[in-house]
C-alpha cells in the first residue's frame, strides 16, 4: 500500500516537474492565447514582423496582428478608439501624446540614427553632410520624428538645408532615391539596411538619436508579455540585426 | 416654393439619408473647428503660402483645362471612327485612377528618368519638385472633368446652328468662335467652376509627384496633411477653410445657371 | 442654272434634278423618301458621288460655307444669343464681308424690306413664330444666295401667319431658283412651278406642279391627291394667279 502511494506522488512530481519546465524561448512560463494587436511606427515594420513570427511561434495559440503607420497617425486613430494592445512609437513625443491611453509607464526599447542615402552610384558625388546643402536634397517634414532629428543633426552641423521636397514619411524619402528623382536623402540607419543596394549608404557623424519608447494600453498579460519579449535578449538581437541601436 | 413636385413623397427618404452622408461629416467638421484659434492659424505663413499656392496653381489649371479640354470635347463629341470609344476611356481614366498612380504615372512621363523627363533634363528643364508640377498633376485629374462635363452640352442639336451659320458664309473657324462656342457657354463656365475646384483639392498626384515644400509645391491639401502631424486644430482650420473656397466656387456655378 | 447629279449609297439615294434660273421645284414624296437628304447634299451637309453645277460653277468639292445657297427649315433657326439685327448682319459679315457696323445698318433695310424693322433689338426668344420665321427669310436673303432651300417652311406656322409668310416666300424666290420640300399640296401648288416627286431615293415623278396634282402618276401623289378632294374639283390655275 505504502509504496504505490509513494509510486503515485512520485508520478505527480514528474508531471509537475515536465510542466514547470518551458520548452519556449519566449520568458512566458504558461501559452497565451488570443489576438494581440500592435500599433508601431512605420520605421518598425520589418523588425516587428519578425519579431511576431517569433512571438506567435512561441505560443501558437497566439495570433499578433500589426497596425504600422507614421507614429502620429497612430495616436489619433487610438485616441479615436481603433483597438491595440501594446503601442510602440518613433519618438518619445508621440508616446506622451499618447499618454492617457497607457495603462502604465513607457520604456525604451531601441534607437535610431539617421544616414544619408544616395541613388547607386551617388551620380551627385555627396561624401559629406555639408554636401547635402548643393545636391538635390529630399528629407522628411520637420512635423514627422525624422525630420525633427534632420533639423536637429543640420543645426548641430552647423548647415543649411535647402531640399527639394519635405516628405511625411521615410517611406517617400527613401522613394525619391531610389527611384533617382533625388540627388540625395537623410532617412534612418534601419531603412538604409533595408533598403540593400538599391542605395548607396554614406554614414556622417551623427549627433541626434531618435528613441524609440513601447508601453501597454490595457494591462493584458499578452501585452505584458509581447514588451517584456521585446526588451528581452533575443528581442533586442533581433532589433539589432535590423540596423537599430540599444535604446 | 417646392418640394419634390411630381415625384412621389417616398423619394424623400433615401434623397435624405444622401444630403445626410455628405452633411453630417460636414457638420462634424465644423464642430472641431477651433474658432478662437481659428484667425491665428489661418494666418501662419505656412498657411498663407499654401492658400497663394493652391488658388494660383488651381487657377492656371482651370486656364490649361478650357484650352485644352473644350477642343478635346469637341473633337470627342463629333467624331466617328473606330476606336474612339477606347480613346475616350483612356482620357477619362484619371477619374478612376487614385490620384496617387496618377502621380507615379506622372513621374514615370516627367520624373528625372522618366519617357519625356530625360529629353527635358538634358535641355535643362527640371519638372519635379516645381510649381509647375503641381499644375500638371492638377491638369491631369482636372481636365477629364472637364472633359466629361461637356461632353453631355456638346452632343445637343447645335448641328442645325452650325449648318445655318455654314449656309450663310460663315467658315467652320468662324462658325466655332460665332455660333458653337457663344451657345456652349453657360455649360464651359460650370464646367471650369468644377474643374477649379478639383485643382483646388487635389493631393495625391501632387505629393507624389511635385513632393512637398512650403511656397512651392506644398499646396492647401498638402498643408492639411502635413498639420496632422503636429497640430490637429491647424489641419481642422485649414480644412475649413478649403470647404469655404470650395462651396463658393460650386455657389458661383448656381447662380450662373439661374441668371440665364 | 441648278443641275445636280447624286448618289449616296447609304441612304440609297440616286437622283438627277435640274432647276431652270427662276425656276421653282416642289420636292414631295414619303416619310424618308430621301427630300431632306437632297436639300442636305445640294447645302455641303452631305458628301455625295456625282456633280453639282450652280451657274456652270461645279460645287460638289466646294464647302457649305462657299456654296451660294440659303436655307429656311420648318424652325427658323435663328441664333439665340445674337439679337434679331445680330442675326440679319451675321451673313452680311461672313458672306458679303461687311464691317459690323456697316453690316447692322445694311440689316436694318433688309428688316424694313420685311416690315419687321421694329423688332431689330429683340431676342429670338422673344419673336412669335411667324415673326421668327420672317427674320430667317431676311436672314438668308441676305447673303444673296442664287438658290433657296425650304423644307417645309410653313409647317410650324400658326395658320394666321401661314398666308403672310407664302407671300414673302415667293416674293424672295423671284429671280432665284428654288427647292421646296412640302407635305402640302397648296403648297406645291402656290410655291412651286413644277414638282418632283421621290420614292424610296429615286425620282417617280418630274412634272408641272399643277399635272401631278390633277393627274398624279406615282403613288404617292395619288395618295396625295386622294387626301385633297378639293383638288379635283378646284380651278387650280385661277387659284394660283389669285392667292399669288
Amino acid at each position: 500500500m505504502r509504496t504505490r502511494s509513494l509510486a503515485v506522488a512520485g508520478l505527480a512530481l514528474l508531471a509537475l516537474a515536465g510542466c514547470s519546465a518551458s520548452p519556449a524561448p519566449s520568458s512566458s512560463t504558461a501559452e497565451l492565447e488570443g489576438t494581440l494587436t500592435v500599433a508601431a511606427a512605420a520605421s518598425l515594420q520589418n523588425a516587428f514582423t519578425e519579431l511576431g513570427d517569433l512571438f506567435e511561434d512561441a505560443n501558437p495559440e497566439l495570433s499578433v496582428e500589426f497596425a504600422f503607420a507614421g507614429s502620429s497617425a497612430l495616436v489619433t486613430q487610438l485616441q479615436e478608439g481603433a483597438p491595440g494592445d501594446v503601442f510602440a512609437s518613433a519618438d518619445v513625443a508621440n508616446m506622451e501624446k499618447a499618454a492617457e491611453l497607457l495603462s502604465g509607464g513607457s520604456e525604451l526599447f531601441a534607437s535610431n540614427t539617421l544616414t544619408i542615402v544616395t541613388p547607386p552610384g551617388n551620380p551627385a558625388g555627396v561624401e559629406t553632410f555639408a554636401d547635402l546643402a548643393d545636391a538635390q536634397l529630399v528629407v522628411c517634414a520637420a512635423q514627422v520624428p525624422c525630420g525633427a532629428a534632420t533639423a536637429a543633426e543640420a543645426e548641430a552641423a552647423g548647415v543649411t538645408l535647402s531640399p527639394v521636397s519635405e516628405e511625411q514619411s521615410v517611406t517617400d524619402v527613401l522613394g525619391r532615391v531610389t527611384s533617382g528623382e533625388a540627388d540625395a536623402g537623410l532617412v534612418y540607419v534601419t531603412d538604409a539596411e533595408a533598403a540593400g543596394d538599391t542605395v548607396d549608404r554614406i554614414d556622417f557623424d551623427t549627433t541626434v538619436v531618435n528613441e524609440y519608447p513601447i508601453a501597454a494600453l490595457n494591462d493584458s498579460e499578452v501585452a505584458a508579455a509581447f514588451i517584456a519579449f521585446v526588451l528581452s535578449d533575443e528581442g533586442q538581437a533581433v532589433l539589432a540585426s535590423y540596423g537599430f541601436l540599444a535604446p | 416654393m417646392s418640394l419634390a413636385a411630381g415625384l412621389p413623397r417616398w423619394l424623400l427618404i433615401p434623397a435624405a439619408l444622401g444630403a445626410a452622408i455628405v452633411l453630417v461629416p460636414i457638420a462634424g467638421l465644423l464642430g472641431r473647428v477651433p474658432w478662437a484659434r481659428l484667425p491665428e492659424l489661418l494666418t501662419t505663413e505656412a498657411s498663407l503660402d499654401a492658400l497663394v499656392l493652391s488658388v494660383g496653381t488651381a487657377g492656371v489649371s482651370t486656364l490649361l483645362c478650357l484650352l485644352l479640354g473644350v477642343p478635346l470635347a469637341l473633337v470627342l463629341a463629333r467624331s466617328a471612327f473606330r476606336g474612339l470609344a477606347l480613346l475616350r476611356a483612356i482620357v477619362l481614366l484619371p477619374l478612376v485612377l487614385p490620384p496617387v498612380v496618377g502621380g507615379l504615372a506622372l513621374l514615370a512621363a516627367f520624373g528625372r528618368n522618366g519617357l519625356l523627363g530625360e529629353t527635358l533634363e538634358l535641355a535643362g528643364i527640371r519638372l519635379a519638385f516645381t510649381s509647375v508640377a503641381v499644375v500638371l498633376a492638377q491638369v491631369f485629374v482636372s481636365l477629364p472633368f472637364l472633359v466629361l462635363s461637356l461632353e453631355g452640352a456638346l452632343r445637343l442639336g447645335h448641328r442645325r446652328y452650325e449648318q445655318v451659320a455654314a449656309s450663310l458664309g460663315a467658315s467652320p473657324s468662324v462658325t466655332l468662335r460665332r455660333v458653337t462656342l457663344p451657345l456652349v457657354l453657360p455649360a464651359v463656365g460650370a464646367a471650369a467652376v468644377l474643374a477649379f475646384a478639383r485643382a483646388l483639392g487635389e493631393f495625391g498626384a501632387t505629393l507624389t509627384f511635385a513632393g512637398s515644400y512650403q511656397g512651392t509645391t506644398r499646396t492647401l491639401p498638402l498643408e492639411i496633411y502635413l498639420q496632422r502631424e503636429v497640430d490637429p486644430d491647424a489641419a481642422i482650420a485649414l480644412s475649413l477653410l478649403l470647404v469655404v473656397v470650395a462651396v463658393a466656387g460650386v455657389l458661383l456655378t448656381t447662380v450662373r445657371r439661374a441668371s440665364r | 442654272m441648278m443641275e445636280l447629279t447624286a448618289s449616296v449609297p447609304s441612304r440609297s439615294l440616286e437622283v438627277e434634278i435640274a432647276v431652270a434660273d427662276g425656276e421653282r421645284v416642289a420636292l414631295l414624296g414619303p416619310n424618308g423618301a430621301g427630300k431632306s437628304t437632297t436639300l442636305d447634299v445640294i447645302a455641303g451637309f452631305l458628301p455625295a458621288s456625282g456633280s453639282l453645277l450652280l451657274d456652270e460653277v461645279a460645287l460638289d468639292g466646294a464647302p457649305a460655307h462657299r456654296r451660294p445657297i440659303g436655307l429656311l427649315a420648318q424652325q427658323p433657326l435663328l441664333f439665340p444669343h445674337l439679337d434679331v439685327l445680330g442675326n440679319v448682319a451675321f451673313p452680311l459679315e461672313h458672306r458679303r464681308g461687311l464691317g459690323r457696323r456697316e453690316a447692322r445698318r445694311t440689316a436694318l433695310t433688309q428688316l424694313a424690306d420685311f416690315g419687321v424693322e421694329h423688332l431689330a433689338g429683340r431676342r429670338p426668344a422673344q419673336l412669335s413664330g411667324g415673326q421668327a420665321q420672317r427674320v430667317a427669310l431676311a436672314r438668308a436673303l441676305a447673303a444673296e444666295p442664287r438658290l433657296l432651300l425650304l423644307d417645309e417652311p410653313l409647317a410650324a406656322l400658326d395658320v394666321t401667319a401661314v398666308p403672310e409668310m407664302r407671300r414673302a416666300l415667293r416674293a424672295a424666290m423671284h429671280g432665284r431658283m428654288g427647292v421646296v420640300v412640302t407635305h402640302d399640296p397648296l403648297d406645291a401648288l402656290l410655291l412651286a412651278d413644277r414638282a418632283i416627286v421621290l420614292e424610296h431615293g429615286r425620282i417617280v415623278e418630274d412634272r408641272p406642279a399643277v399635272d401631278v396634282l390633277t393627274a398624279p402618276r406615282s403613288d404617292f401623289a395619288r395618295a396625295l391627291v386622294a387626301q385633297s378632294p378639293w383638288l379635283a374639283v378646284a380651278d387650280l390655275d385661277a387659284l394660283r394667279s389669285r392667292l399669288a
